[in-house]
């Protein structure tokens, strides 16, 4: 059975700073990997080393400047339309701060709501299939009208998973999700991605420093270091 | 000899949600020359504590118990007095370094303030002493590094700042709160290094306040666990490891990487309208009926304390 | 680490008086405007005797035409706050524009945007404000458009700073990665959380477009047929209301428009300020 990957190839990504744009940061520098769908890549790296630019890149949401992204096996810069929205619904980002993923502005409904417009639920299935999403991550409904500054670290990055959760996408590009969280709110977390990943086959790249939990949820391990990769498995 | 003896302590808020009871009844005994862990999940209430030993809580703070430090009664002090004890006898180091620092001042300005302003003269109120304590921080270049400022720093090293101005006075306790939290493995290693080259100089007793269990199985001798604003188990980190009492340092402990990462069910619990009865009950697997209406006193058991009708 | 007491709450102190008294005034030149053909003891344009003092017909007396002072001045809240707001709307809309779109896209469009905004702050705005003015059909209108299209680069520059900084933001991405729009992450997204910044900056316009009609119409270049505060100055000024020191004639537009302008800012004021305690209080 023909089995979907995300790739990336000789990504490289250059920031230039100083006036004029002169000076170079090399943050990344001939990162090639691949995932596929049902399986976890772990990527560890300590802070700074670009673990988060290689995330974003992966994800499409940050352009590389060298080399390039493949999603099932073509190039994600000379996607066609139909092909781009593909891509743009199966490869979902969750990002390490739990704070920083939710519009401060809108309540936790009002963000999920957009999502089920987003991905065309009529309106009277809408409440069911949030009912389902809200159980499946442990969140309780009376989350649904708070703010995220009235939410704990652990409920702010649940419904944050639930916003990306909702499109089921093949790809799940997770941006240190837990470290950020108390020991019984990632135990929590990390049950229930992996039983996420049993039920959707979804691929997972797990970016961390947290040794132990890249240990447990991944099959293979890469290390960044000096924005070069590592692979040990 | 206690060093810092916590009777009864309640601390409550008045918001405009509800009355808020962050710490309930809280009784702990530190003892001299020991490192002790206060280990919670966050809202548990264990840095309320922290703040409220050298009375640095907000204005709507109603507090109610008793804080004995070497005989005297900390919360009927004046602030005066208050005054002399913070930094000289009772240190303690915030969590966020960077933020804990003042952004405008330099390193060395910040250090020779304290002496300053504890009015040490010679040899410890000199700017060769701060050389030296940042020479013991693992500053490469400590002379230098007394004239820049915390935001040219990395987190770790204004960590290490922070402890540096805590050790500064030789303070008979150094209260840390949350100091690994958000750091890197590595920078995490380096600290809790810190912390037990502290105590194996014997100068000063350690009041660690954690969520990292791992952290306090590293550098603490005894452990006190909090869940929802109360202590529900005391005892010695080794015991607490090898056999755990509560049913939630039970759960606990099995969430962690080592026991396979077993989640606890249901979640924390709101602080302003807590469950009726034991606090962990809706989430307990060996509850009793009489956990649901009665909230269980603490139990001594061969010299640990447990908040749970199991061991009556 | 000494001296450090019990950290007091943010003062409660200031914050009830003062959005009363904005909100108060700024009512009470609304109300008189909306109002004014109610309100007014006569048609402004009736005319009685003229340089008549204050009375108890006439409380402020007469002008050179002979037409009640006090319905003049309350028909002239209704220009003022028209053009203020007028003005003031439309200037804040379009760097409103600007600013989100340069912010959030960067790049080219926000080079072209930026070069555009700084085209018009080179402009020397009240003297064209005047040329134009002297020019075009004197009519409020006009001088609220000239107004309006002239004001807004201000908060073009602010919004864009702030957009810039949260189009970066982790939610942000996170919205573009699940697929929305542009224009919906614009609006959705980045709007609401950069409402704080547009609000006081839109206060100040209002009282920057008053002053500056006044100032026009004080100049004699502000449209006759309405009646706004600057016009009374101007007629009091040309025809002998100030060398003879009738004060009941020009010192009354002159009060409101400063009550006006202080209103407006110190609503401003404490929209900021509710915003910030509706967020950052934790």
């Amino acid at each position: 059975m023909f089995s979907l990957s995300l790739k990336a190839e000789h990504i490289a990504k250059v920031y230039r700073y100083g006036r004029p744009h002169t000076q170079r940061k090399h943050v990344l520098e001939d990162i090639s990997l691949e995932v596929r769908r049902g399986e976890t890549l772990g990527i560890m790296g300590e802070s700074g080393t670009g673990k988060s630019t290689l995330g974003r890149v992966l994800a499409g949401i940050e352009k590389a400047s060298e080399g390039a992204i493949f999603f099932g096996g073509k190039r994600i810069d000379d996607l066609r339309k139909e092909d781009y929205h593909r891509f743009r619904k199966n490869v979902q980002i969750v990002f390490q701060n739990p704070e920083g993923s939710l519009n401060p502005k809108k309540t936790v409904a009002k963000s999920l709501h957009q999502v089920l417009e987003l991905i065309g639920i009529s309106k009277d299935k809408r409440s069911d299939v949030l009912c389902r999403m809200l159980q499946t991550l442990g969140l309780s409904e009376d989350l649904l009208c708070r703010y995220p500054h009235q939410l704990s670290g652990g409920q702010n990055q649940k419904v944050a998973l639930a916003r990306v959760m909702l499109l089921e996408p093949d790809f799940m590009i997770l941006d240190e999700p837990t470290s950020a969280l108390d020991i019984s709110v990632r135990a929590q977390i990390l049950h229930l991605l992996e039983e996420w990943q049993a039920q959707k086959r979804t691929g997972y790249v797990w970016i961390s420093h947290e040794k132990e939990v890249v240990d447990f949820m991944a099959d293979r391990i890469a290390v960044l270091e000096n924005g070069q990769l590592v692979f040990t498995s | 000899m206690s060093c810092l003896h916590i009777k009864h302590l309640t601390v409550a808020f008045e918001t405009l949600t509800g009355k808020v009871v962050a710490v309930d009844d809280v009784s702990l005994d530190h003892e001299k020359k020991e490192t002790l862990a206060l280990v919670g999940e966050t809202g548990c209430g264990k840095s309320i504590i922290a703040r409220s030993i050298l009375r640095l809580l907000p204005e709507n703070a109603l507090v109610r118990g008793e804080i004995f430090y070497e005989d005297r009664d900390l919360l009927k002090l004046s602030e005066k007095e208050l005054s002399e004890i913070r930094g000289q006898e009772i240190a303690i180091i915030f969590q966020n370094p960077t933020l804990a620092l003042n952004p405008v001042l330099k390193i060395g300005d910040q250090i020779l303030e304290l002496f300053r302003v504890h009015k040490r003269a010679s040899p410890i109120g000199s700017r060769d002493y701060a050389r030296s304590l940042l020479d013991r921080m693992g500053f490469e270049n400590p002379a230098h590094a007394l004239d820049m400022y915390p935001s040219q720093f990395s987190e770790g090293m204004n960590q290490r700042v922070l402890i540096a101005l805590a050790i500064a006075l030789h303070p008979k306790i150094i209260i840390a709160d949350e100091p690994t939290k958000g750091l890197d493995e590595r920078l995490k290693v380096g600290i809790l290094k810190e912390f037990m080259k502290i105590k194996a100089e014997r100068e000063s007793c350690l009041f660690l306040i954690t969520h990292d269990l791992e952290a306090a199985q590293t550098i603490a001798d005894r452990v006190a666990l909090m869940y929802c604003g109360q202590v529900v188990e005391t005892g010695l980190i080794s015991e607490f490891f090898a056999g755990p009492l509560h049913p939630y340092a039970r759960a606990l402990l099995k969430s962690l990487p080592a026991q396979g990462f077993v989640p606890i069910p249901g979640a924390s619990p709101s602080m302003i309208s807590p469950p009726a009865g034991c606090r962990f009950h809706p989430r307990c697997e060996e509850k009793l009926d009489v956990c649901r209406h009665e909230a269980p006193p603490p139990i001594e058991k061969s010299g640990r304390t447990v908040r749970c009708f199991l061991y009556r | 680490m000494r001296g450090t007491r019990s950290i007091p709450q943010s003062s409660k102190g200031n914050k009830g008086r003062i959005p009363f008294l904005g909100v108060g005034l700024f009512l009470l030149f609304f109300v008189l405007g909306l109002g004014a053909d109610v309100i007014a003891p006569y048609d402004p344009w009736e005319r009685f005797d003229p340089y008549l003092e204050p009375s108890a017909a006439h409380w402020l007396g007469t002008d050179d035409l002979g037409h009640d002072i006090l319905s003049e001045l309350i028909h002239g809240s209704r220009v003022s706050v028209l053009v203020g707001l007028g003005a003031a709307v439309l200037a804040t809309v379009i760097g409103l524009c600007i600013g989100l779109f340069a912010g959030y896209y960067k790049g080219t469009p926000d080079e072209i945007l930026m070069g555009i905004t700084d085209v018009f702050l080179m402009i020397p705005r009240i003297p064209l404000v005047i040329l134009l003015a002297a020019f075009l059909k004197p009519s409020s209108w006009i001088i609220a458009l000239v107004i309006g299209l002239l004001w807004w680069t201000s908060t073009a520059r602010v919004v864009r700073s702030k957009s810039l900084q949260v189009s970066e933001m982790n939610f942000v991405l996170s919205s573009k990665c699940l697929g929305f729009s542009n224009v919906h992450i614009i609006f959705t997204d980045v709007f609401p959380n950069i409402i704080q910044i547009v609000i006081p900056k839109f206060m100040l316009t209002v009282a920057a477009a008053m002053i500056t009609e006044a100032s026009l119409s004080f100049l004699g270049l502000g449209d006759p047929s309405m009646k706004s505060w600057g016009m009374m100055i101007n007629f009091a000024f040309t025809k002998g209301g100030l060398v003879n020191a009738l004060w009941w004639w020009f010192i009354p537009p002159g009060l409101c428009i400063t009550l006006f302008v202080y209103a407006v800012v110190l609503l401003g004021y404490s929209l900021e300020e509710k915003e910030q305690t509706a967020l950052g209080v934790r």
